[in-house]
């Protein structure tokens, strides 16, 4: 739900919106030479209508505003921003600028800075696409993050980070769901990965759980939640079996899944399951499950 | 413990990098220069930058090296005009990168205009950000390219603090000491100066600004030539803080200028091979090595 309102948040928020918004928390967790250094980088970069000027202070970012976790203000942050630390924070005002000073080479700018940053640059890039505005001519940036070897710069994409969900082609999404189940990414940090759900994912995961099965191998359970909204063909009835597994992660991830199905078979099984539960965590998402099913009927 | 102050690993191996650590290197700067084949696009700098900056740092990390680099577009490819000016429009956003200790190598080589204009204007980028300015001087006509040099290293004003004028010899050293330049040596296999010739300096204009390196490269060089100008250093009499003040203090006091020199990383002796760079390591499917 807060999720929700949050997203509608980002839509009503202007540009400078945002970057207000960015900065208010820079302001409260960086060094005040950083952050004198970045509004004066902003405000020259603004009179000179130049945007190599941003560009050249993009690797600077973090030694100036140092990496730490930005705590969060009470009030509402544009989505995917929460865990922002205080260089992507940074880097991304300094694209929010760029967007302000020459709407038209926004696309130029940003592939710039990915394509010359070191990781933590492109981290700051990626971290910021959701907050761009016209983000989707950036997609074949996206796209390459999403191909990368590069753990972190993987996970930048694929945990909390709103815009893969909001503009990957569904065969690109299903793939980048898929190598962040492979490479041990929660898929439940993809934002916005419920919305789009579909067959082919579905089948995908169902795949892999098969393949990891017969190779006597675990998988991750979180995974049911990329197959509950669209269950291929006897997965709901796997998903009852790990309702009783011993490893409680399973239980909970098959409880999940199963909330999203809109099976009515399950209710039994899962009201069964809430009965001799021991685990709070699990018994209360069986119920939370439960309440889903009697309410889609 | 040792610095190499001069030396392009790009183009050494992971052997180079274990007889350096086992001889004591324990810090590298890396400038950029010119690869021994023209470039022709600015793409490949890109990417020699990106490498100077990451791939070449993580694996000298692999081998115990704190490795820094200075970047420039060198005097050489400044003679190009297919990718002089992006090049130059480059090495601003660069010089702002961690561990970046300042520009070069800059300077003359075949002392042309389009060399000088390079030279100057990034002489200039160097005053202006106050870093560390790391200055080649031409092989050919050396004296004269050397005079030419100080010259500008004047008319642009750069605090000579901030300024090494590298590879000397007998001539061009008496030069460079009427100024508060630093005194770059690269000692080479049987060309140019050598151990011997560079011991011989060092008895007679005493240690003071004077910095050792092997510049080696992708030709006929040792990477280690600075510990082996540390040991004919002893060899004749100097002490082990004389040694020191060559081989260690005075590089890193010279670069330390740049503020942007973490001795916290030539302080820990931490190997860590379980990391990856961007995926990738130097293994091949060795057992990692943690100490
Ligand atoms: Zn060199």
């Amino acid at each position: 739900m807060t999720t929700m309102r949050q997203a509608a948040t980002l839509l009503a928020m202007s540009v400078t919106e945002r970057q207000d918004a960015l900065m208010k928390r820079l302001r409260a967790g960086c060094p005040e030479s950083g952050v004198s250094w970045l509004e004066e980088v902003a405000r020259t970069a603004l009179s000179e209508r130049s945007t190599k000027r941003l560009l050249d202070a993009f690797p600077a970012t973090a030694r100036r505003l140092g990496t730490g976790l930005l705590a969060t203000t009470t009030t509402c942050e544009p989505e995917g921003t929460s865990n922002f630390t205080a260089d992507v924070g940074g880097r991304a005002v300094l694209l929010l600028v760029a967007a302000v000073i020459d709407p038209e080479n926004l696309k130029t700018v940003t592939e710039a800075a990915y394509d010359i940053g070191d990781t933590r640059e492109k981290i700051a890039v990626v971290r910021s696409l959701g907050l761009l505005p016209d983000n989707t001519q950036l997609l074949p940036l996206a796209l390459d993050a999403g191909r990368t070897n590069d753990a972190n710069l993987f996970a930048a994409l694929a945990t909390d980070n709103p815009y893969a969900c909001q503009r990957y082609p569904e065969p690109d999404l299903n793939k980048l769901v898929m190598k962040a189940a492979f490479v041990g990414i929660p898929i439940d940090r993809i934002i916005g990965l419920e919305q789009r759900c579909n067959q082919d994912l579905a089948r995908m995961g169902m795949e892999y759980i098969d393949q990891q099965q017969s190779a006597d191998r675990d998988f991750p359970p979180e995974l049911w939640l990329a197959i509950g909204p669209h269950p291929p063909a006897g997965a709901v009835a796997r998903m009852i079996g790990y309702l009783n597994h011993s490893v409680e992660a399973h239980r909970l991830g098959a409880a999940r899944g199963l909330g999203m199905t809109a099976d009515g078979r399950a209710r039994a099984f899962l009201q069964e399951r809430s009965a001799v539960e021991e685990s709070p965590e699990v018994r209360a998402e069986v119920l939370r499950s439960l309440e889903a099913l009697s309410a889609t009927g | 413990m040792l610095f190499d102050p001069h030396i392009h690993l790009a183009s050494r191996t992971t052997d180079d990098y274990e007889r350096m650590a086992k001889a004591g290197i324990r810090g590298v700067v890396e400038p950029a220069f010119w690869q021994g084949q023209p470039r022709t696009q600015v793409g490949t700098f890109i990417d020699y930058f990106n490498s100077l900056v990451g791939w070449e740092r993580f694996r000298a990390s692999q081998f115990g090296i704190a490795h820094f680099c200075t970047i420039a577009l060198n005097p050489k490819e400044a003679n190009d005009p297919r990718i002089s000016r992006d090049v130059l429009d480059l090495v601003p956003r660069y010089l702002e990168k961690d561990g970046v200790v300042g520009v070069g190598e800059i300077g003359y080589d075949d002392v042309t205009d389009a060399e000088e204009k390079a030279f100057a204007e990034q002489l200039e980028l160097a005053k202006k950000l106050a870093v560390p300015a790391l200055i080649h001087t031409p092989h050919r006509d050396k004296k004269k390219g050397t005079e030419r040099t100080l010259a500008l290293v004047k008319e642009v004003g750069i605090p000579e603090d901030l300024v090494i004028v590298d590879h000397n010899n007998e001539e061009t050293l008496p030069l460079v000491l009427e100024t508060a330049c630093w005194r770059g040596h690269s000692i080479y296999p049987d060309t140019k100066m050598t151990e011997e010739r560079m011991v011989g300096l060092l008895k007679r204009y005493g240690t003071e600004r004077m910095i050792v390196n092997s510049a080696a490269d992708w030709g006929k060089s040792d990477p280690l030539k600075v510990p082996k100008t540390a040991d004919a250093m002893r060899a004749a009499g100097f002490d082990e803080e004389q040694v020191q003040t060559v081989c260690w203090h005075n590089p890193i006091r010279f670069f330390e200028q740049s503020g942007r020199l973490d001795r916290t990383l030539l302080e820990s002796d931490k190997i860590d091979q379980t990391l990856l760079f961007e995926g990738n390591s130097v293994l091949r499917g060795q057992q990692p090595r943690r100490q």
